[in-house]
């Protein structure tokens, strides 16, 4: 199909462009937040599995010692550096919209 | 006394102290939070942040230097953000407990905006002790969003500005020039 | 718990969710910046429809299932997103434009069609940015944003108007 010469231009002008590099990395942060909140919230509806948690955290954390502490090091790192990314994000998402809404004043 | 009756109050003792934070949220959140759609909960302590910061060290980006320079001043980032299909899913009653607790005499509300119309309201407080930054807490009310972000530790405006730009966070957030009438604490108990 | 969403798949597809982000995100993205343009609005919303899209992985049949999920929740969201900050009263179109992104050789021009486009009424605009980034027909469009072929037609032609009009270029004869 044929277009006119403006047609063309927003062709080029709306060609698609890649996000900010990481993205993939920030959604995959995001994805394991939510996980992680989901496991939470699993667990502190039954409070008296808390000692059962608790407890098993202690066992968690022995295993860890013994099958291989680099990685679960490794994995325990990664998943909080992606939840300090998300906690910014959010940060500064709130503080855009007091900051727009200050400017508005 | 059997060793597992030591292990236990040992255990429950530190992961009660994991999951402390100056600001209690209350449990009604947990209720709204299985009304949500999305719900992200960070709670991360002295230790985890610090583990985050060997993790972003091999990152090298600028903004993973930045991010790290803000954590070596924390000494905790709490955060509870959750989203509603529709508005009107937590009332007033959710989040007076939260304001209750920035209240006290180390809390300044250095941002308080209010918008009747679109139904949002944002609050910042900065929390100083001995003269020294201790904290900034940010609490978002929105028609399907509540968000809580509790940055404790020494972070000051400077910090922000360095982030600025990154993370949606604008420039010149520190609030003496965004809010110059807003700054004295209203109605605060002494 | 980070190993979870790399082996999450979709059903029919088998392709995995990591797979999919790496996929679909510029179209995600950009379908969300060249609407609210706004980078860091725009990374936003499409962090948030990977989001909904990893919840909704199970009921994705194919491919082009997938990419259809996707316009339609990106175009969906993005609308809400102006929406609300037509609302806030946020800084008008001329001071949102992407400080970040410095202009290549004809990037002025494609700057000032970006702007223009990002004035439109927001239907018009859906309509330009599926049509012009995604290459899509009109019975495409109207099928992805629930409306009539005519509908879209309609505001194809009243959005080209409007932005021949604003660019001062002159219609092929």
């Amino acid at each position: 199909m044929t277009m006119d010469p403006l047609e063309e231009q927003l062709k080029h002008a709306l060609r698609r462009e890649q996000p900010r590099a990481g993205f993939a990395g920030r959604v995959r942060a995001r994805v394991a937040v939510r996980e992680e909140t989901a496991r939470r919230a699993g667990w502190s509806s039954l409070p008296q599995l808390r000692w059962v948690v608790a407890i098993l955290l202690c066992v968690g954390v022995v295993a860890g010692v013994l099958y291989g502490h680099g990685k679960v090091e490794h994995a325990r790192g990664e998943a909080a550096k992606q939840q300090v990314y998300v906690a910014l994000r959010l940060a500064g998402t709130k503080m855009q919209l007091a900051e727009s809404k200050v400017r508005n004043f | 006394m059997k060793p597992i009756y030591w292990v236990a109050p040992v255990v429950l003792a530190v992961t009660l102290a994991a999951h402390g934070q100056q600001i209690q949220i209350p449990a009604s959140w947990d209720q709204l939070a299985a009304k949500a759609e999305e719900v992200d909960n960070v709670m991360l302590d002295k230790n985890m942040l610090g583990l985050a910061a060997k993790f972003m060290k091999d990152d090298n980006d600028q903004d993973s230097v930045e991010v790290n320079r803000l954590l070596g001043k924390l000494n905790g980032i709490y955060v509870r953000h959750l989203e509603f299909k529709n508005p009107g899913e937590f009332t007033q009653a959710d989040v007076e407990p939260v304001r209750a607790q920035l209240q006290g005499p180390e809390w300044t509300r250095i941002v308080d905006v209010k918008d009747k119309n679109t139904k949002e309201n944002v609050v910042i407080y900065t929390r100083t002790v001995n003269g020294k930054s201790a904290g900034l807490v940010i609490l978002a009310e929105e028609p399907t969003e509540l968000t809580f972000v509790h940055l404790d530790g020494s972070i000051d405006p400077q910090d922000l500005d360095r982030l600025s730009g990154n993370f949606g966070i604008p420039k010149d957030v520190h609030a003496p020039k965004a809010n110059p009438d807003k700054q004295k604490p209203t109605g605060e108990k002494p | 718990m980070m190993a979870s969403t790399s082996v999450a798949e979709s059903a029919a597809s088998g392709i995995s969710f990591d797979r999919l982000v790496e996929t679909h995100q510029a179209m995600v993205f950009s379908l969300a910046y060249h609407f609210l343009h706004d980078r860091a609005a725009a990374e936003e919303v499409a962090q948030d429809v990977f989001l909904q899209l990893y919840s909704h992985l199970e009921e994705m049949v194919s491919p082009v299932h997938v990419v259809f999920w996707l316009r339609k929740v990106t175009a969906n969201r993005s609308i809400d997103e102006a929406r609300r900050r037509q609302r806030r009263a946020e800084v008008g179109i001329e001071a949102a434009g992407d400080p970040a992104s410095p202009p290549e050789a004809d990037g002025w021009m494609n700057l000032r069609l970006r702007r223009l486009v990002a004035s439109l009424p927001e239907r018009q605009r859906m309509v330009i940015i599926l049509r012009y980034q995604e290459d899509l027909e009109p019975v495409e469009i109207a099928r992805l944003l629930d409306v009539s072929v005519n509908t879209v037609k309609s505001q194809l032609q009243r959005a080209l108007t409007l932005l021949r009009e604003k660019a001062g270029v002159e219609k092929r004869a």
